[in-house]
């Protein structure tokens, strides 16, 4: 009875066609010597050699995008094809008054069911001196703290009268410490004579300390590339906040508090500060004045947090700036003084050193009850990542979600383009070039 | 950070992750819905232009 199954089975696979196919002809084509003003057209033949009905749609692609006003694809949308099934695609190229002198290639793709079943390219080129040209004009960096992404803003300038495909070549430096580098590749296209405004998120996942870097930036271009220009930036240390807002701060003892405070509203020239601060039950307290020139509302203080000893407190500050110290502010800094990790893990593996020995030296069960205790310890890290799992099984989902999104989206897009094309073309047949003017 | 902060985080992340999916999900949606009103009405326009 099982055989059965398994037999009917293996004829219902047997039976699924293994794949879905197209056969596009031509797959290329060249007009050889095109004038700038006139109109191509091109018959492509679908050929659908399986046994099953197919729909098809055509959308030009990304990378000749710019080529989208001049192509008109009939029927580009929904073409359906039967079981051995062939038809005839009429592709239009309206050449405009004027194109850059290079080769250009119109990449139109065949796109059945989210998959892309083939592409067919038409190559043509424009006579005319090339002069490729790229120039970084500026860059800014925009840093944030660790935990977020910094932004890296390029302005370009192509400068030449052809297209240009630059791509970005990004060094992080930490001092004179490579500690990154990306952007190697990219699909920006930039027209002739235009500017271009790029904005380039980075991870920061490489570069976790809190400090100065540097990014050193060029662009490649055709065989050349752009000037470099570097700029600093700062990552701050991310603010942890407690459940009240207060921010939280951890300190080991014996160690000085370091507060970066940014001042609100100092005057372009001059302004002063007063800032008063206590910690709660300990009888420290201070009060730093002094001023603030040429618009930086940046301070750093020094807290003596020196005599502190283990446990939580509360920091209260009171800071007064401005010409006449009219802003105030008053802020409250938890504060925790633990002691460091690596010297709290030193201090676990040296009791468990001395205990064990104790254990040994003396035959009694000390170091099976510290075994005991390590083994709890360890239980309780592992129902602490029990919920991994969970978590894992959630963000598969979430990745399959969005690439079925991504695809639709693709979808649309190319159902978006083609509507295009096609509302393009009826309306030039039927309301005549005017209606673009 | 502990490892179960760090866990927290990872299901704060998640679950920030899932509110854009159904927003995302939602806004094609309604993109889909006017893509299609709007070749609704252009084809709407041709046969009008046709008969006259």
């Amino acid at each position: 009875m099982r055989g059965k199954q398994i037999v009917l089975l293996l004829v219902f696979i047997l039976m699924i066609p293994l794949s879905y196919a197209i056969t596009i002809n031509p797959l290329e084509y060249t007009i050889s010597k095109p004038e700038l003003g006139k109109e191509y057209s091109i018959i492509i033949t679908l050929i659908n050699p399986e046994s099953t009905l197919t729909t098809v749609s055509a959308a030009i692609d990304s990378s000749s995008e710019y080529l989208v006003p001049y192509v008109t694809i009939d029927a580009a949308d929904g073409i359906v094809l039967e079981p051995n099934d062939k038809k005839n695609i009429k592709l239009t190229l309206s050449l405009p008054d004027e194109l850059s002198p290079e080769k250009h290639e119109l990449v139109v793709n065949f796109v059945s069911a989210n998959l892309k079943m083939g592409s067919f390219r038409l190559s043509f080129v424009i006579e005319g001196k090339e002069n490729m040209g790229l120039e970084l004009a500026g860059m800014d960096v925009e840093s944030q703290t660790p935990n977020n992404p910094v932004y890296l803003n390029f302005n370009l300038k192509n400068t030449g009268n052809v297209i240009v495909r630059p791509e970005p070549s990004i060094i992080i430096y930490r001092g004179e410490s490579v500690v990154d580098s990306f952007g190697q590749e990219s699909s920006i296209m930039i027209m002739p004579g235009q500017d271009y405004n790029l904005t380039l998120l980075y991870d920061t996942a490489k570069i976790t300390e809190p400090g100065m870097y540097k990014a050193e930036a060029k662009f490649h271009f055709g065989g050349n590339e752009t000037a470099t220009l570097t700029q600093e930036f700062e990552l701050k240390a991310s603010l942890q906040k407690s459940s009240n807002g207060n921010e939280i701060r951890e300190i080991s003892p014996g160690e000085e508090l370091m507060l970066d405070l940014d001042l609100k509203d100092p005057a372009q020239k001059l302004s002063f500060y007063k800032i008063f601060y206590s910690i709660e039950g300990t009888g420290i307290n201070n009060f730093l004045e002094g001023e603030l020139r040429d618009d930086n509302n940046q301070l750093e203080i020094r807290v003596d947090t020196t005599g502190l000893k283990q446990g939580d407190y509360l920091l209260n500050l009171e800071i007064h700036s401005g010409i006449n110290l009219e802003n105030v502010e008053n802020k409250a800094i938890e504060l925790k003084v633990r002691p460091k990790k690596s010297l709290l893990l030193i201090a676990i593996i040296a009791s468990a050193a001395i205990i064990t020995l104790l254990g040994y030296f003396s035959r009694k069960s000390i170091a099976g009850m510290f075994s005991g205790a390590w083994a709890g310890h360890t239980l309780k890290r592992a129902g602490a990542a029990s919920s991994l799992p969970g978590i894992e099984k959630d963000i598969i989902s979430i990745k399959k979600s969005f690439g079925q999104m991504e695809h639709e989206i693709n979808r649309l897009g190319s159902e978006i383009s083609s509507f295009i094309s096609r509302s393009n073309a009826w309306s030039r047949q039927n309301l005549g070039e005017e209606c673009f003017r | 950070m502990s490892n179960e902060e760090k866990i927290r985080q990872l299901e704060a992340e998640v679950d920030r992750l899932k509110q854009s999916e159904k927003v995302l999900m939602h806004d094609l949606e309604i993109y889909k819905q006017i893509f299609k009103h709007l070749s609704e009405q252009f084809e709407e326009l041709k046969r009008s232009f046709n008969r006259r």
